[in-house]
């Protein structure tokens, strides 16, 4: 051993040449060429398609040197993605060699490419079996090789075959073989489960094995098993507490609580006795890893309960420290196990603002990114402000963070590149933590407003457009949800309206802007002035929006020319006509729905002008009654999203029962005399709706305006009950509003939808003027009542309405998914080895028969399998051709049963001739011919 | 479980790509480039060792099951001018694999004395031997440095006493007729380089 610590030149030598004395210079060879021609990616192709038709001749060589060679060659080249599943028949002449570099080069070779190919998992499987005979002198050495190379490329039809040889060699004298092979056991056990159920105890013993090489393997192999399938080795669980509390491994010590940490997730039982010992382990170990992974084993192996704050406090403390550290792997590590506290309970991290501001700040932005999902459980009223401020702060494209380095005094700048995934990041967690519970951590909307500006600003650059449907989103809401910051709102959209560059880079966000403009038209003084904007801008926006605009359009149009202010009527004649203009090009729009919508709007426009035209005084009916009729029919209210879809499934049409019984119907009628109005055709909702939920939206149907600065209009009451009285008819009408009460939502939306269309003060926000809104006087007594329910904050905000039941827990269809261009998951690596071993059921009883004729039932089962699906095949492929006939007497079909018949060979022949000519064909099938007779 | 150990410098050449678990060779590729991609951007000296945005190969849409590759993570090393790159899922110990990769380049270290990248690109076979007796089939078989070394040794000597009897038997005239053709063959091919 001494030599190993000053090598001699020799030992020096005799390393770099594994594969044997001369193999490396060849490969050293390609390895300079590689190098040689590696300016520019044409030449280095060129000189690799080279050197790949010379490995081809040299593998096809009968002097198994060069052959190995070009193996050896083939086996680096792959690293520059040449497939060389072709040479695969080499590969396995190479594994037979009797020579072990030659074997070891054919395992490494065979390790890399053979999984492609079950075919030549087959040939090879007696030969793999026949080294892993432990006959000779070199033979830990030949075994060693055999158990490396087939570890990686075991199918279930190998794990079959050679699951007893393996099992034969746990018992071997030497640790090395025993190592190798429980650790090779691991994949075999994935493919067939009753390897392991057979052998239980003979795999299990492993772990009480002199040597502790051996005991880690097996603790791994156990380990990742369990993360399979636990159930199996619970019953291991007193053995393995053993070994933890007995063991100074490190290694082996967090192997073991990885492994506690899947046990622990299904047996609930191991809780008490392991965590008292995890925690005295985090008190006496020195090993930064152990004490990590002991949190980690509470954290994931469900041993933190959601109210034991002492053991929280505990890891979180250790964690808090670990973050203070200059590592930066342990800061990042920590601030995800603190992440995943946070989520068995939020109050256990509530307490650490301070350390999530700090970590916000981090020189690593991968840390940052962590913290920031840490943000949901810290922040509150008091310091979202400061959070926020935070975050938007860092939108530079390049942060400098002043690191102390060594001594105290010397700090150095360093500059940190923001990459835009953490801006994107940014700007939806400001966007969650804002709106967060209903807005719940808001006390400022204007300054809210004011972010969502910002926000507008800053994501203009960034790539996910998803990010202007969620800012607009917000507006959208707080324009609906916040009465009384309407006002303020509504400039902030017309802000953003008016900014060429956010139209140009983030229309997305114009969406929810303009439905917003639109829905409360009413509060703009001069719509003409917006409409002509519009249509004057020609400027075509994404569909999507456009299918907004246009409606949008109309309302304004409606409500503008209908504001009390007298509208000059050559003025509307303009609008109309610039309308007009605006949505005759959208009549030819591709989008569907763009162009059913513009041709809807213009045709009625249409006819509005044409009335126009005749009646010289006051405007028509067209403009003044049916158009508003369009809109103001009832007042929108916040529902929580995905509550529409949920509703179409709530749905019953009853087809049998009568709408009305006789008596009602009489009751009705009679009623209906007393009424002068034409209401009241249908004085039941076509909506079924759940007793408990139409209560429980009375609750919410409350709406509070504590902050309008109300000033009554005693002229507007008029106007508001003649109003409300034509809402109530088209309410009933409509089967899909959703109705409540009707005494009560009258006086609801009463406070809602009757601002007054008197222009009072104007905000000059870009030349569109604001109404002012004022408030009824029901709104004053509302106010009364509600005044001792409200809290500290100024601003009301609307919950959502209570539609349906929202216990059922029916995944909300969120919008995310239709916006995120989520990849599709064709062309994605997965990791997922295919195993049976998650399924499989252990508690089967063993078969009566000794284990290994146990396995060779199953072999045979495997078997007779393989014949039926050959028949079943069989059978499959001459009804293709019966088929065949009866369609056409093409020659090809004829041909493909042939082929079938001979399918393997012809595989083969295809595989190894593939680009060649047709002369080596024969040659390489003579040559599996050969080597199948002395393989098998 | 280990997934694979790519090595690649800070070209993005590849040194070493080992696949333990089946990945179709051109996505290897890709994959390699795309970790290469993200590392690069990455400051070594105050960055942590862990690839946080995952390659968008290994990224699961919303739309199939998303837990498929939740739990893996890449852990890399810089050394100079490699990096030693490990995908590995949630069965393995961040902090572990560090220690595992500081052990390889190690064990590294004590083959070739002062190791560098160039003693890497023109004997890749030794890491290949190297990272063989550290991981078998995705599974760590040992950590211990010395151990790792004269396992090494050991094949390669074995080999090596193999041969050297293979060429005494030859001589001696007692070989089998394929040994004398393959031990012939070689002295063909040895003498041609």
């Amino acid at each position: 051993m001494s030599s190993l610590y000053a090598p001699t030149n020799e030992d020096v030598k005799q390393r770099l040449r594994p594969f044997g004395i001369f193999f490396e210079k060849s490969l050293k060879d390609l390895i300079k060429g590689i190098r040689a021609n590696n300016e520019t990616p044409e030449k280095l192709n060129h000189f690799l398609a080279q050197a790949l038709s010379e490995c081809r001749e040299e593998a096809n060589s009968p002097d198994f040197n060069m052959k190995t060679n070009a193996v050896l060659k083939l086996t680096y080249l792959e690293m520059y993605g040449f497939d060389m599943s072709w040479a695969n028949f080499h590969i396995l002449e190479v594994m037979s060699s009797s020579k072990l570099q030659q074997k070891r080069v054919g395992y490494l070779a065979a390790s890399q490419s053979f999984y492609k190919d079950p075919d030549i998992l087959m040939l090879a499987t007696n030969l793999m079996k026949k080294d892993l005979k432990y006959t000779g002198t070199d033979d830990v050495v030949k075994v060693g090789i055999a158990l490396s190379g087939l570890s990686t490329i075991i199918t279930p039809s190998l794990a079959t075959d050679i699951c007893d040889d393996l099992f034969t060699m746990l018992n071997s004298s030497r640790p090395y073989i025993r190592k190798k092979a429980i650790t090779a056991l691991f994949k075999v056990f994935l493919q067939f489960p009753e390897a392991l159920r057979d052998n239980f105890d003979k795999f299990a013993a492993r772990l009480e094995d002199d040597d502790t090489s051996v005991v880690s393997a097996a603790v791994s192999v156990i380990c990742e098993l369990s993360k399979k399938n636990p159930q199996p080795f619970i019953q291991l669980s007193p053995l393995l507490y053993e070994i933890l509390v007995t063991i100074a491994n490190n290694w082996i010590i967090i192997r073991l609580l990885k492994l506690f940490t899947n046990l622990s997730k299904v047996e609930s039982k191991l809780r008490p006795r392991l965590l008292p010992k995890i925690l005295e382990l985090m008190d006496s170990t020195t090993a930064t890893s152990v004490l990590y992974e002991s949190i980690n084993c509470i954290v994931k192996g469900n041993m933190l309960e959601e109210d034991d704050y002492d053991v929280a406090m505990q890891c979180l403390d250790r964690l808090n420290t670990f973050c203070d550290s200059s590592d930066p792997n342990l800061r990042y590590i920590s601030c995800v196990l603190f992440y995943k506290i946070g989520k068995i309970n939020t109050a256990f991290i509530s307490q650490f603002d301070k350390l999530v501001m700090r970590l916000l700040n981090d020189v690593d932005v991968s840390i940052r990114s962590k913290a920031i999902e840490l943000i949901e459980g810290i922040v509150d009223e008091d310091n979202l402000q400061k959070i926020v401020l935070v975050l938007l702060k860092q939108f530079v494209d390049q942060d400098v963070v002043l690191l102390q380095i060594g001594g105290f005094e010397t700090t150095r700048e360093i500059p940190i590149f923001i990459p835009e995934q953490y801006k994107i990041k940014m700007v939806n967690t400001v966007i969650h933590i804002c709106s967060m519970d209903n807005f719940a951590n808001i006390t400022d909307f204007e300054w809210y407003n004011a972010v969502l500006w910002d926000l507008a600003i800053l994501s203009q650059d960034l790539s996910d457009k998803f990010l202007g449907y969620r800012i607009g989103e917000q507006l959208r809401n707080i324009m609906i949800k916040v009465p009384s910051m309407r006002e303020i709102t509504i400039t902030t959209i017309i802000k953003v309206l008016y900014n060429e560059d956010i139209n140009n880079h983030l229309p997305s966000i114009l969406k929810d802007c303009f439905w917003s403009l639109g829905e409360f038209s009413s509060f703009i003084g001069n719509g003409d002035d917006l409409i002509n904007l519009v249509s004057k801008r020609r400027k075509y926006y994404p569909a999507d929006v456009e299918v907004i605009l246009i409606p949008s359009l109309l309302k304004i149009f409606s409500n503008w020319c209908n504001s009390s202010v007298g509208v000059d009527a050559e003025k509307i004649k303009f609008v109309l006509l610039n309308l007009l203009s605006y949505l005759e090009p959208l009549c030819y729009s591709k989008a569907f729905e763009v162009q059913e919508r513009a041709v809807q709007c213009m045709e009625f426009l249409k006819l509005a002008s044409e009335a126009m035209e005749q009646d010289a005084e006051g405007l028509p009916l067209l403009l003044t009654d049916i158009m508003p009729s369009f809109f103001n029919s009832y007042e929108l209210k916040p529902i929580s999203q995905g509550t529409q879809q949920k509703l179409q499934s709530c749905i019953l049409v009853d087809c049998e029962t009568p709408f009305l019984s006789e008596k009602e119907l009489q009751a009705v009628l009679t009623q209906e005399e007393h009424d002068d109005d034409d209401e009241g055709l249908f004085s039941e909702d076509l909506l079924l709706i759940d007793d408990s939920s139409s209560t429980s939206s009375q609750n919410h149907d409350v709406n509070v305006h504590d902050n309008l600065k109300a000033a009554n209009d005693e002229t507007n009451l008029l106007d508001n009950e003649e109003l409300e009285l034509r809402k109530r008819a088209e309410r009933e009408s409509n089967p899909f509003y959703l109705s409540q009460n009707n005494d009560h939502t009258s006086k609801a939306s009463n406070q809602l939808l009757d601002f007054s269309r008197k222009a009072g003060e104007e905000s000059e926000a870009h030349l569109i003027r604001l109404n002012k809104s004022d408030n009824g006087d029901e709104e004053n007594t509302e106010r009364k009542r509600k005044s001792k329910k409200k809290s500290r904050r100024r601003v009301h905000v609307l919950s959502d309405e209570v539609v349906v039941d929202n216990n059922s827990q029916s995944p909300t269809p969120s919008t995310q998914s239709l916006f995120t261009n989520a990849p599709s998951a064709k062309g994605k690596i997965s990791l997922k080895i295919p195993t049976k071993l998650e399924t499989f059921d252990f508690s089967k009883p063993m078969s009566s028969s000794p284990h290994d004729t146990g396995s060779s039932d199953i072999r045979h089962q495997s078997i007779s399998g393989e014949q039926e699906e050959l028949e079943r095949l069989r059978k499959k492929f001459e009804a293709q051709q019966l088929e065949a006939h009866g369609t056409s007497d093409n020659g090809e079909n004829n041909e493909e049963t042939i082929v079938i018949k001979k399918k393997k060979s012809s595989k083969r022949k295809n595989k190894q001739t593939s680009g060649k000519k047709s002369k080596r064909k024969d040659n390489a099938d003579e040559n599996s011919k050969h080597l199948g007779e002395t393989v098998i | 479980m280990i997934h694979a150990v790519l090595i690649f410098n800070k070209k993005c050449q590849p040194r070493l790509v080992k696949f333990y678990t089946p990945v179709y060779l051109p996505k290897q590729k890709l994959l390699l480039e795309q970790v290469y991609e993200l590392i690069s951007q990455r400051n070594s000296d105050f960055q942590s060792s862990f690839l946080v945005t995952p390659p968008s190969l290994l990224t699961t849409s919303s739309e199939s099951d998303s837990l498929e590759n939740e739990d893996i993570q890449i852990i890399y090393k810089n050394y100079a001018t490699l990096y030693f790159t490990f995908i590995v899922d949630d069965q393995e110990s961040e902090l572990a694999i560090l220690d595992l990769i500081q052990t390889f380049v190690e064990a590294l270290d004590r083959c070739f004395t002062e190791v560098s990248e160039l003693d890497l690109i023109f004997n890749w076979q030794t890491l290949e031997s190297v990272l063989e007796e550290i991981i078998q089939g995705g599974m760590v078989i040992d950590t211990n440095v010395s151990n790792i070394v004269s396992s090494v040794d050991e094949l390669n000597r074995a080999s090596e006493q193999n041969d050297g009897s293979v060429v005494r038997l030859a001589s001696s005239g007692f070989s089998s007729a394929l040994q004398a053709f393959t031990s012939g063959g070689f002295a063909h091919w040895a003498s041609g380089q």
